[in-house]
């Protein structure tokens, strides 16, 4: 079984007007080492789909499997631990907490399961060095530039080793080189530790250096 | 890193956003503080008031009559008090007194103390170094309560032409409400006494047997003066006239004597038989014939100087000698042939065993005379001889009924056959009265007789010391009776019996509330004098015997009271409640909208995989924090909070407390209490805030969503509209209900249906709010629908911040219902309530008895109707004492007031429950005091009683009817108590009110009446008027004082009516407390919408634009709150306005109103200047 399985996934929302279908099928495989661009038009569901992949959201139907596990059949708590072993998440807006600094901010993850630890903390440097952020560890957001936060965002998302690294739109806000230089790292890093990649952009350029690119068109996805 | 170290780094990032929210709970905890505090202090204040008025004053021994004043040495002298206590002073105290400003007699006050002291007296005082005048037998010192009410000023003192009158209560030896009692009379005058000194209303000089904040009474005379003065009247009978009636008395310690200590002190006392009111007196009397002498009698008479010796000393007798022959001589009025119409007036008739073995009266035969039958009678030989009766003949004999009612002697008859005829010995010479009242006695040349014993009545000064029959001193007239051989009589035999009855047919005849027996003769065998008293004294310790001397601690009792009869913790508390609430709203309000800040926040840590629980510690944490700081700030606040009510309720609200004694007083305790409160509820006000966000999905959170927009699916919909129809239906249904209800139960069921549509109507608000795409489907947009829509993002934070406008306008302005006003029902017609100082024995309902208390030539109107009532001194338990009571005034109110209440045409009193069972008891409740025979006043057959509904639950601590309760009182009595009704807000607030049957049966020495209740049928106000100063003019000696009963009634409102001003005055506060919550919530709604007010600016709005819109958005959200609190309002007060007795202060409403619009407008402008301070890019950017 390929490690990550997204089978007949169905998401509604119910409007004034009736219930309005998103997702209306959608399934795919991954194993470890490999990623994939999810492109669409805007509205397409292509961050509702992410959004179920990671456990944000339940689906309608259908099912998600990573490494074997039926992601759909696990309550509130066991996602939140599930979530924060295996799955990593880099979001458009980068979501630092303003109050931490670069160095906090990628060992936040550690705290959801205890408290931060010596090695944890070397690894936390490691990954903001390995970003390119190794003289920025004690600032705080507010101190950083647009691609700073994000690679920190990238950092914080790495800290726990996911098996599956979730990007939502990790470019959107960022200028041309800090772009491209972000997609690049995610790229170098999801080879690096072995992980599985699903970006969701609007960028074709960011798409098109992923392995398997895919659109979502009514609710589907399609091969590009 | 742990989750400490990230709620600590994000308590000092938000700081702005916890300062508000520690702001809030500051608030919150200081009114939680404050309330507690005003608790403290008040119960401080009334605890220091009751060390004031005592000082050193720890126990008291009071007594029902007088002792010798040595006593207080011998008391000290005991082992037990040397090692307790430190000093004893005697003293005389009457409760009762009446002063009179010498110059103008106008100027007078009843209910005055009057203490008799010496010097000492002023030890007892705390303060050292306080000088004192020294009295002499013409002077006195009086309080500043005194001076002020009889209006003398210092210099009139300084300048020695300050005189006033005292009047005292001459108590008679004989009950007034018995046959023989006087009911005139009775008042002591001392005249002309210089006030040489004015005490101020502090230490001793607001002494006072009875706990209350308000201001005694009191003068202070020479002890030497009053001994003077009563030594011709009450004292006459004693051995010596150093007698007093108290003795106060110090502990030896810091601490008070303790229970034991003080049951050891007691039973150390030993009083003479002289001191309890008892005399033992050898009755003897020899016969010499030649050179043998020979004993007639020889034994102990034992006597009271009350004239019936009590059922305890009586009872105590018996068991300490139970050979003693007990003996009830009463006085015949008439005794006759049943054939005449007159025979020998004014006859001692003693009622005496004659089965009994020693010394039995012998016939005329010489030989005993056997036990008689209850319907015979024994004549002595002079009586037999003057009414020619022999063996066998019947006599009738008329005697007064031993008890009076309002003055009136009833005579009764009672036919008697004669059983035998006692010998009587004519004396050779007869007594002797000398000027002093020495009596020598009869000299016989035959032997006299049993029968020729005098001693068998007891002595009554001013009868049996009276030179003649005409000079008895009785309540009516003996002279025009007397025949020449009646003085002979008197003159050889003086109270020697006439007549003999068996014990029991005297007992049945002539039994009263007050005894059954006058006399023991004890046998000689029993022992010396001293011997005799011993045995008496230590049989009425074992018996545990109540003889009217009480050892009472006086301290431990006030101290107990001051636990006040209204816990005003938690009254502030409640009235509060609001503010609190207000408070913990803001607390709410504040932390949500800094959650929503936070929103993406927490779904990123939901997303990175913290659970809700993690998610939910480190925001409680953090809030934790806050909330510690909030809470420190808030006890140091409240302490502020605290000395602010405590400064109104001695200004503004002094209604509530009577007058402004109140001190601040602190305990660590409530600190303690007030922090750890705030802190709790405002942490559980966060959780309960933070819970309402974990069903939020995560990726809305991460958008910065924290509630989802409201969207009510067809089914809440319809549940929504059910429940908004069913309050609506349920307050309309309340409404009409409440018609048929009275009193408060009906403001509660008028205020129950304002709230619950206030409920139904932010429902509705909170319900329309959701629905946004309802609001302007015509697509026209102006600046009121932009204001309109932007409070409709968030539903709920916006029928939050009405919904705390609306109740807080409503509980103010409904809450009026409660006020209350001087009704009918409260009244029953009575116009005006009187009490006097001294009891008034004459019935003042008819001319009669008016001519004898008020004089021939002063009559009251046709019409004027005077119930009077029956009193036993005790607490003030009405609402204008705040001291606990435990020995509450009771009134006992007669047949004739009882069946007045029958009457149709009568007034009648608001009841607001009672046990009334049959038609004729739901007609007239009273009925339920109505008995066949008096009861015992045990738990088993306790007295029925009515009280006042606020008197028995604040005061009483009794809730609900047929509660069984027990009052001791410190004149020794006890009784058990059953409610049977409650009055509700009449003016007979403050006193138990019982049965005039039970009442005498349960205070038997009582008499006369002081407590008067007067209904003016017809006549102009000042023919009234003109009534009741003849009534005070007249009866001025035994201080009587009438007030109006509306004003009377007002006066107990006014408690009431000053607490609701109160909350309202709280409330208010709460409101404004409110209207800054609005202001953090509109200053926080423009910044959260930066982005969107900088794009308005971008294309084209300017910032006065913008600024209206906020302005208008927050005038909207006043203005529906107002609405709906104003609408729910009228909604509860209109028809109680109509039906009721509401009578809401409409004017200051408005201008409260009036003032929250105008604050919350402000609020709105400040919050508009946000907007015209930020620049368009920055706000663009956000």
């Amino acid at each position: 079984m390929p490690d990550f399985v997204a089978n007949a996934v169905t998401k509604e929302f119910d409007t004034p007007a009736g219930p309005l279908r998103i997702l209306d099928g959608v399934s795919t495989k991954l194993d470890r080492g490999q990623n994939m661009a999810v492109i669409g038009d805007s509205g397409s569901g292509k961050s509702t789909f992410l959004h179920i992949a990671g456990t944000l959201d339940s689906p309608t139907s259908g099912e998600v499997c990573l490494m074997g596990s039926d992601l759909t059949e696990l309550n509130e708590n066991q996602l939140a631990h599930f979530r924060n072993e295996n799955i990593g998440f880099i979001f458009q807006e980068h979501h630092l907490l303003p109050q931490l600094t670069a160095l906090e901010n990628v060992l936040l993850p550690m705290v959801a399961t205890g408290a931060t630890d010596s090695d944890s903390i070397q690894r936390a440097k490691d990954l903001l060095d390995s970003v390119g952020l190794s003289d920025r560890l004690n600032h705080r957001p507010t101190a950083l530039s647009g691609g700073e936060r994000q690679r920190v965002a990238v950092a914080r998302a790495l800290i726990k080793e996911p098996i599956l690294l979730l990007a939502d739109e990790p470019t959107g806000s960022l200028d041309q080189v800090n772009a491209e230089k972000t997609g690049q790292l995610l790229l170098d890093l999801q080879r690096q530790h072995n992980m599985i990649l699903i970006c969701v952009t609007h960028s074709s350029k960011l798409a098109s250096v992923f392995q398997n690119k895919t659109r979502l068109v009514d609710g589907r996805l399609a091969p590009v | 890193m742990n989750r400490w170290q990230i709620a600590i780094k994000s308590l000092f990032y938000f700081r702005r956003t916890n300062l508000a929210i520690a702001l809030g709970v500051a608030a919150a905890t200081a009114v939680l503080t404050g309330a507690l505090i005003v608790g403290d202090s008040m119960r401080y204040s009334l605890r220091e008031l009751t060390l004031e008025r005592l000082g050193m004053i720890d126990e008291m021994l009071l007594s029902d009559g007088f002792f010798d004043q040595s006593l207080a040495e011998t008391l000290q002298e005991t082992a037990e008090f040397k090692e307790n206590y430190k000093f004893a002073r005697p003293a005389i105290l009457f409760p009762g007194g009446t002063v009179q400003n010498a110059t103008d007699s106008t100027r007078r006050a009843g209910q005055v103390t009057v203490l008799g002291i010496s010097p000492e007296f002023w030890q007892f005082e705390q303060r050292a170094g306080l000088n004192r005048k020294e009295l002499d037998e013409s002077s006195i010192i009086i309080n500043q309560a005194v001076a002020d009410d009889l209006q003398i000023s210092e210099v009139e003192v300084e300048s020695g032409n300050a005189l006033i009158t005292v009047r005292i209560p001459k108590r008679n030896q004989l009950p007034a409400d018995s046959a023989l009692g006087k009911k005139n009379d009775l008042i002591e005058s001392i005249v002309d006494l210089k006030v040489i000194q004015i005490v101020p209303m502090s230490g001793l000089g607001r002494f006072g047997l009875y706990p209350s904040q308000a201001d005694p009474y009191n003068v202070y005379v020479s002890i030497k003066l009053l001994q003077d003065s009563l030594a011709r009247s009450v004292l006459r009978h004693k051995s010596d006239s150093a007698q007093a009636n108290i003795i106060l008395i110090s502990g030896s310690g810091q601490t008070l004597p303790t229970e034991i200590e003080s049951e050891q002190l007691r039973v150390s006392l030993r009083p003479s038989l002289e001191d309890y009111g008892l005399s033992l007196k050898r009755a003897t009397q020899t016969f010499s014939d030649g050179n043998l002498e020979k004993t007639v009698f020889d034994y102990w008479s034992l006597s009271s100087d009350r004239l019936v010796l009590g059922e305890a000393v009586a009872n105590s007798t018996a068991s300490a000698f139970p050979t003693a022959m007990p003996i009830f001589t009463y006085l015949a009025n008439d005794i006759r042939r049943t054939d005449t119409d007159s025979g020998i007036p004014f006859s001692m008739i003693a009622a005496v065993d004659f089965d009994n073995k020693f010394d039995p009266i012998s016939a005329l035969t010489g030989d005993p005379i056997n036990p008689i039958k209850a319907n015979e009678i024994v004549l002595n030989q002079w009586a037999a001889d003057d009414l020619h009766v022999t063996q066998g003949d019947s006599v009738v004999v008329t005697f007064f009924e031993p008890e009076t009612t309002h003055g009136s002697q009833k005579e009764k008859s009672v036919e008697l056959t004669v059983a035998d005829i006692a010998t009587l010995t004519e004396p050779d010479k007869a007594f002797r009265v000398s000027r002093r009242g020495q009596i020598t006695p009869a000299e016989f040349i035959l032997c006299p007789t049993l029968a020729n014993d005098p001693n068998l009545t007891p002595e009554v000064p001013g009868v049996t010391d009276a030179q003649s029959i005409e000079n008895w001193d009785l309540p009516f007239d003996t002279a025009d009776k007397i025949r020449p051989q009646d003085d002979d009589y008197w003159g050889n035999h003086r109270t020697t019996p006439k007549a003999f009855v068996s014990l029991s047919t005297g007992q049945e005849l002539w039994d009263s509330r007050f005894g059954n027996v006058t006399s023991f003769r004890i046998p000689l065998s029993a022992g010396s004098a001293e011997e005799v008293s011993d045995i008496l004294l230590t049989q009425f310790i074992e018996d545990d015997a109540k003889l009217g001397l009480h050892l009472i601690q006086i301290k431990r009792q006030g101290i107990a009271a001051s636990s006040g009869s209204t816990p005003f913790d938690f009254l502030f508390l409640a009235l509060s409640m609001f503010v609190i609430g207000a408070a913990l709203i803001l607390v709410s309000l504040l932390f949500r909208l800094g959650l929503q800040q936070r929103a993406s926040e927490l779904g990123l840590m939901k997303a990175i995989g913290f659970p809700q629980t993690e998610i939910r510690r480190i925001c409680l944490y953090e809030m934790a924090s806050v909330s510690f700081a909030g809470a420190i700030l808030g006890i140091l606040v409240g302490m502020g909070y605290a000395c602010l009510m405590i400064f109104g309720l001695k200004t503004w609200w002094v209604g509530a407390i009577s007058r402004p004694f109140l001190t601040t007083h602190i305990s660590p305790l409530s600190l303690g209490i007030g922090f750890f409160s705030g802190l709790i509820i405002c942490v559980f006000t966060i959780a309960w805030s933070l819970r309402r966000t974990r069903n939020q999905p995560v990726h809305l959170l991460i958008s910065g969503q924290l509630e989802s927009p409201g969207t009510h699916p067809s089914k809440t919909r319809r549940t929504g509209l059910i429940t908004i129809g069913m309050l609506a239906l349920t307050a309309v249904g309340l409404t009409i209900a409440a018609t048929q209800l009275a009193g408060e139960a009906q403001a509660g069921s008028f205020l129950g249906a304002g709230f619950l549509i206030l409920a139904s109507l932010l429902m509705w608000v909170y319900r329309t709010l959701g629905k946004s795409h309802h609001w302007n489907s015509s697509g026209r947009l102006n600046l009121s629908v932009l204001a309109i829509m932007s409070f409709q993002r968030n539903p709920l934070r916006s029928t939050l911040t009405i919904g705390l406008v609306a109740v807080a306008c409503f509980l103010i302005a409904a809450v009026s219902s409660f006020r209350l006003t001087p009704s009918e029902r409260g009244t029953a017609g009575f116009d005006w309530v009187a009490q006097s100082s001294q009891p008034i024995y004459y019935d003042l309902n008819n001319p009669e008895g008016q001519a004898l208390a008020l004089g021939t030539e002063n009559k009251l109107r046709e019409g004027t109707e005077i119930f009077a009532l029956r009193l036993k001194p005790g607490e003030d338990a009405s609402c204008n004492n705040l001291y606990q009571s435990s020995q509450p005034r009771i009134l006992g109110v007669d047949q004739r007031f009882i069946d007045d209440f029958d009457k149709e045409e009568s007034g009648q009193f608001a009841w607001s429950g009672s046990l009334a069972s049959t038609e004729l008891e739901k007609q007239n409740p009273w009925r339920l005091l109505d008995s066949a025979q008096p009861h015992s006043g045990t738990q088993e057959d306790p007295i029925p009683v009515v009280i006042d509904k606020n008197t028995a639950n604040y005061s009483l601590k009794i809730y609900i009817l047929n509660t069984v309760k027990q009052i001791e009182y410190d004149s020794g009595e006890s009784i058990y108590i059953r409610v049977v009704g409650f009055l509700e807000n009449t003016l007979l607030q403050g006193s138990l009110i019982i049965s005039e049957q039970d009442f005498e049966k349960a205070f038997p020495t009582l008499g006369g009446y002081q407590y008067f209740l007067i209904h003016e049928e017809q006549g102009t106000e000042s023919e009234h008027a003109s009534d009741i100063a003849t009534l005070e003019e007249r009866l001025s000696d035994q201080g009587f004082d009438a007030r109006s009963a509306e004003a009377l009634l007002d006066n107990f409102m006014s408690v009431q009516n000053t607490y609701i001003s109160t909350f309202q005055t709280l409330g208010s506060l709460g409101l404004l407390l409110g209207t800054f919550g609005l202001a953090a919530v509109q200053i926080r709604s423009v910044l959260e919408r930066k982005k969107e007010l900088g794009l308005m600016r971008a294309v084209g709005f300017q910032r006065n634009t913008l600024a209206k819109m906020v302005v208008l958005e927050n005038a909207w959200l006043l203005i529906i709150g107002l609405a709906i609190g104003i609408f729910s309002a009228l909604f509860t007060t209109i028809p109680h306005w109509l039906v009721g007795t509401a009578s809401a202060p409409w004017l200051e409403l408005s201008l409260m109103f009036g003032g929250i619009v105008a604050v919350g407008l402000l609020v709105g402008f400040y919050a508009s200047r946000v907007i015209s301070k930020t620049p368009l890019l920055e706000s663009l950017r956000a």
